[in-house]
């Protein structure tokens, strides 16, 4: 569904991305690997559209993206990004007015779920707070493809547990779902596919069962040997 | 569009009320001394509205510069641009709702300039003895204090154009920094400098460009107006080329 070819992108002193090429298909979470600075979110950048590659082609289905292509991609980046006048009513709504798919009763419901006040205000919020409004606003659209930058950044490590069923829980059989995270362990019970990134560039991809298979061992130590 | 329209110009509310709660102020200040007789109130009033009032003209329109740069430099730039809209609508939606911000002052402050002259013409009848003196001085070299008031109103206008066509600029400059300059240590006073010379060149230009009608007694804004129509001209051409401009170059090349 989803293909990137060649993709490169540099920026002054550094190749943030470097002839990177990837494919994912629906009804796969796929785990983006890789340590900080390693080029994960860059990626996800330039897959929804906020960032230009130097080179390199991305289509859906075969076709070019455009911004149009954006109806499509749900996308969650690590850092906080709301308008600072916006409560989480206000952000339900900006969402509902950009975007067909998004469904408004259940990111209320998913705000219930995750003990947040619709009233209070983005800016006011916490770390561990906001990082559950973006999971909220970014699950509750029915998009084909839902990338989730560091979903669990922030989050304490009683309430991952509940993090990552409610991301399980809220994705649909038609969507693919590119997921990177620090926390390999928390993402190697879900993912059914990895891409590790190393420098840039994917070192090594895969179904997440047959890389355990062929290499004897778990995703964790696969990412230990390649980048320890 | 409208809807991005809606959320900039919700953004910018807060700043257009400070500064419409401060002319409101220096308004009150005014009618206090009008009413109450107080000449230092009245005089202390007109210059804060006065001063005031450019002051805060200036201030929500380069406001509008600073939300656009920062929507560019800043996180809050992914919510705007991960919208499914082209970036001639997302362009076009900010211009717009500064248009629309700068419409809402301007708006209050000539409504405030009608009703203090009607409040102090009626307070003070040597102001209406000096407005039949003034007409009466002008009318001996065929014009008239409505022909002054047209022209000025066209010259607001003008100013007004102008003004916008240096947002769009800016507009330019801002996008060339984030996009075909990001890479560059010192993008910030390239894309200044740039804004600079452009503002110049364009102001260098309409000085030299003709004015119609040249000897001719504008009676009314329309035919005052048509005197600046070459600039006018130059600063539309101006305004639609920084705004493709800027729309080519995020297209292009943008990097948040």
């Amino acid at each position: 569904m989803l293909k990137c070819e060649h993709l490169v992108k540099k920026y002054i002193t550094t190749t943030a991305i470097s002839d990177l090429s990837l494919e994912i298909e629906p009804g796969h979470i796929y785990a983006l690997l890789g340590p900080n600075g390693s080029g994960k979110s860059t990626l996800m950048k330039i897959i929804a559209g906020l960032v230009k590659p130097d080179s390199g082609t991305i289509t859906i289905d075969g076709v070019p993206m455009t911004y149009r292509s954006k109806k499509d991609i749900a996308y969650m980046p690590t850092e906080a990004y709301f308008f600072g006048y916006m409560n989480c009513k206000d952000i339900g709504k900006y969402y509902k007015d950009f975007f067909d798919d998004f469904d408004y009763d259940k990111y209320m419901g998913l705000l219930a779920e995750m003990e947040l006040n619709p009233d209070q205000k983005a800016k006011s919020m916490s770390s561990g707070m906001l990082a559950k409004l973006k999971i909220a606003v970014t699950l509750s659209r029915d998009s084909r493809i839902v990338m989730l930058d560091e979903p669990l950044n922030g989050i304490d490590i009683i309430a991952r547990e509940k993090i990552i069923s409610t991301i399980v829980r809220n994705i649909s059989d038609d969507t693919a779902v590119l997921m990177s995270s620090h926390l390999v362990d928390e993402l190697e019970r879900i993912v059914d596919h990895a891409f590790f990134i190393k420098n840039g560039t994917c070192v090594l991809q895969g179904d997440a069962e047959e890389l355990r298979v062929s290499r004897g061992k778990s995703i964790v130590d696969m990412y230990k040997e390649i980048y320890a | 569009m409208l809807k991005m329209m809606k959320y900039e110009y919700r953004r910018g509310i807060f700043p257009l009320l400070v500064v419409i709660t401060a002319l409101a102020a220096a308004e009150l200040l005014f009618l206090i001394g009008v009413f109450g007789k107080k000449d230092i109130c009245v005089g202390l009033g007109l210059i804060f509205l006065i001063l005031g009032g450019f002051a805060a003209y200036l201030f929500v329109l380069v406001y509008g510069v600073i939300i656009y740069s920062q929507d560019l430099k800043n996180k809050t730039g992914y919510m705007v641009f991960m919208t499914p809209l082209s970036n001639f609508k997302i362009i076009g939606a900010k211009l717009l709702s500064i248009l629309l911000t700068g419409a809402t002052l301007v708006v209050f402050l000539a409504i405030i300039m009608v009703v203090d002259y009607n409040v102090i013409k009626t307070h003070d009848s040597n102001i209406a003895g000096m407005e039949i003196m003034l007409n009466g001085i002008l009318g001996t070299n065929g014009s008239s204090l409505g022909t002054i008031i047209a022209n000025l109103a066209a010259f607001i206008v003008v100013v007004l154009i102008q003004f916008f066509t240096m947002i769009t600029i800016a507009y330019l400059a801002v996008s060339l920094s984030s996009t075909v300059l990001q890479n560059k240590k010192i993008k910030g006073v390239v894309s200044f400098v740039l804004f600079i010379v452009l503002y110049v060149l364009m102001s260098y230009i309409a000085f030299k460009l003709p004015h119609l009608g040249v000897g001719m007694q504008a009676g009314t804004m329309l035919e005052a107006l048509y005197a600046s129509l070459p600039q006018f001209a130059l600063y539309v051409v101006c305004m639609i080329g920084s705004y493709i401009g800027s729309a080519v170059l995020l297209s292009k090349k943008i990097s948040l």
